[in-house]
């Protein structure tokens, strides 16, 4: 095999070549800074790449691995990470002018974790400005394109990621997900979004957007490699007191869940419609074949999607206001006109209506677990959507003119607010040659459980990654 | 909650203004628009929060809560 061959390996194949001795982490590195600076100028996927400190600590991992001390199968792995997230030494934009020279002086908690494991981190990835938006189009840092077409959105606000594992300028990402920012991006490029539960992975050092509703995610190329991250970053933080102590996980339960016969609840056309003729057409194609395998699927029986949805937008548009409120008076040209009118309208929120949105999550949390009693997962379209085109604000869904923002965010938004784990799959292609997502939901901290499911899935229906033509 | 769309552009105008913050009347007129609808949106949450089962805690995500269910 040739070295750029690696690059689209899953990382569970290509920590086994790295193990034996077979290809070297310096090469590997290289190959994906390579191929990363190549693809950039065509893709704007990443913001910066650290070459040098890069193939550093690649060599690092070398020597290590060499001299018998192999940390696991994240050590000598290039992976990439959101510009959100701190990293010691390096600017971190957030995508914004704002922070355009922003240097961190440590490392995010979860960023610290991938480097305990002898992760390499390549480079800093494009979003969305301050993650606030699902398109991806970032006014100051340029629009990050779809490998599948590059007059297409990847969708955000974690683009950047999902367009680097895609085109194996890296093996797997870290994103964030405050209302569908790993899952949209994933499934607009082909690859798996995965969002934990709340409170199963540490925020400390991730730029906030709505604290929350914030959680870090995952990209990645295949649900194994979904798993070996989530193990690296999961746990409890003392930095981040949202994040539990008797929580963690470790990758191995993927494999030890019984997912034969599965219970899957599909929500009414209520909450689903209106959906892409094509997106329509291969979740459900997806289903029936579950279904011919024993899966059972029934009707979610959970009538209050839509409030949901509400509370995520009032409590989002109150925390990121909060959040931003003395940059915005002293800074205002700073934002985006877009992004400065979200946050004056948050300004506006009344008290008593953000701690109303706050209690009602919680009744509404309860009521969606009782709709999922006797079911083991939720399942639906990740969104309505294959990737829009650039520029492009309104957009026709089977005969409904929906805003991009919408019909990118309204079937994964509600899972944020939940705070309820969620993954985007593969699920095949739409006639123009576009990836489609679906969306699979378990019980909270069932997030193991959900990975296995979505394992069996990619079994079943053999909807998995595929490399795009680029 | 709910008033008077022209009350709804003098309460924006003088908020942002205790908070130095200036706009145009195109963009007030935006934000009366948005605000106007958030605030019948939020009136949704009161037939929620009547199915409370016991007085409100301060949101704050736990296991207990889940595992309780």
């Amino acid at each position: 095999m040739r070295k750029h061959d690696f690059l689209h390996l899953s990382i569970k194949e290509v920590s086994e070549a790295i193990k034996t001795g077979e290809i070297s982490p310096v090469e590997l590195t290289t190959s994906a800074i390579e191929r990363a600076k190549r693809l950039n100028g065509l893709l704007n996927a990443y913001v910066s790449i650290f070459e040098h400190s890069a193939i550093h600590e690649a060599a690092k991992a070398e020597v290590e691995i060499r001299a018998g001390r192999w940390l696991g199968p994240l050590h000598g792995v290039p992976l990439s990470i959101k510009d959100i997230f701190y990293v010691k030494d390096t600017v971190t934009t957030a995508g914004s002018l704002i922070f355009k020279d922003f240097i961190p002086k440590h490392d995010a908690s979860v960023v610290r974790r991938l480097r305990e494991v002898g992760a390499v981190i390549i480079g800093k990835t494009n979003l969305h400005e301050f993650a606030y938006g699902v398109t991806n189009v970032n006014p100051y840092f340029g629009a990050t394109k779809n490998p599948w077409n590059p007059d297409r959105i990847t969708g955000g606000s974690s683009g950047g990621s999902a367009a680097a594992v895609a085109t194996g300028m890296c093996f797997a990402s870290l994103g964030t997900d405050t209302g569908g920012s790993t899952r949209i991006p994933a499934a607009l490029c082909g690859i798996i979004g995965f969002k934990p539960t709340y409170g199963l992975v540490s925020k400390h050092g991730v730029f906030p957007l709505a604290w929350s509703l914030d959680h870090v995610g995952i990209l990645a190329r295949s649900v194994w490699d979904v798993g070996i991250l989530l193990e690296a970053i999961a746990g409890y933080d003392p930095a981040d007191i949202t994040t539990l102590a008797s929580k963690t996980f470790e990758a191995k339960q993927i494999g030890t869940y019984n997912v034969k016969r599965l219970k899957v609840g599909v929500p009414d056309d209520k909450f689903l419609e209106p959906l892409q003729d094509d997106v329509k057409k291969l979740f459900w194609n997806s289903l029936k074949k579950l279904e011919d395998e024993g899966w059972q699927i029934s009707e979610l029986k959970f009538k209050y999607f839509e409030h949901v949805s509400a509370c995520r937008y009032i409590i989002l548009l109150t925390e990121a206001a909060s959040l931003h409120v003395d940059w915005l008076k002293k800074n205002p040209k700073l934002y985006s006109e877009e992004l400065r009118h979200r946050l004056m309208l948050g300004l506006l929120v009344p008290p008593e209506v953000y701690l109303k949105a706050q209690r009602a999550r919680k009744v509404l949390i309860r009521e969606f677990l009782r709709a999922m009693n006797g079911l083991d997962l939720v399942a639906c379209p990740t969104t309505s959507v294959t990737a829009p085109r650039i520029g492009e604000e309104r957009i026709l869904v089977n005969g409904v003119e929906l805003n991009v923002r919408l019909a990118l965010l309204r079937l994964t938004e509600p899972f944020n607010a939940l705070a309820f784990p969620a993954i985007s799959v593969p699920c095949g292609m739409s006639k123009d040659g576009l990836p489609v997502g679906l969306q699979m939901v378990s019980k909270p901290f069932h997030d193991g459980f959900l990975l296995a499911a979505a394992l069996a899935y990619e079994e079943i229906t053999g909807n998995r990654y595929k490399i795009p033509p680029i | 909650m709910s008033c008077e769309y022209e009350d709804l552009t003098k309460i924006i105008k003088a908020r942002l203004a205790s908070l130095n913050i200036h706009i145009s009347d195109e963009e007030l007129s935006k934000l009366s628009h948005d605000l106007n609808n958030l605030l019948k949106i939020s009136e949704t949450f009161d037939e929620i929060v009547s199915h409370e089962e016991e007085p409100a805690t301060f949101f704050l995500l736990r296991v207990e809560d889940y595992e309780k269910t």
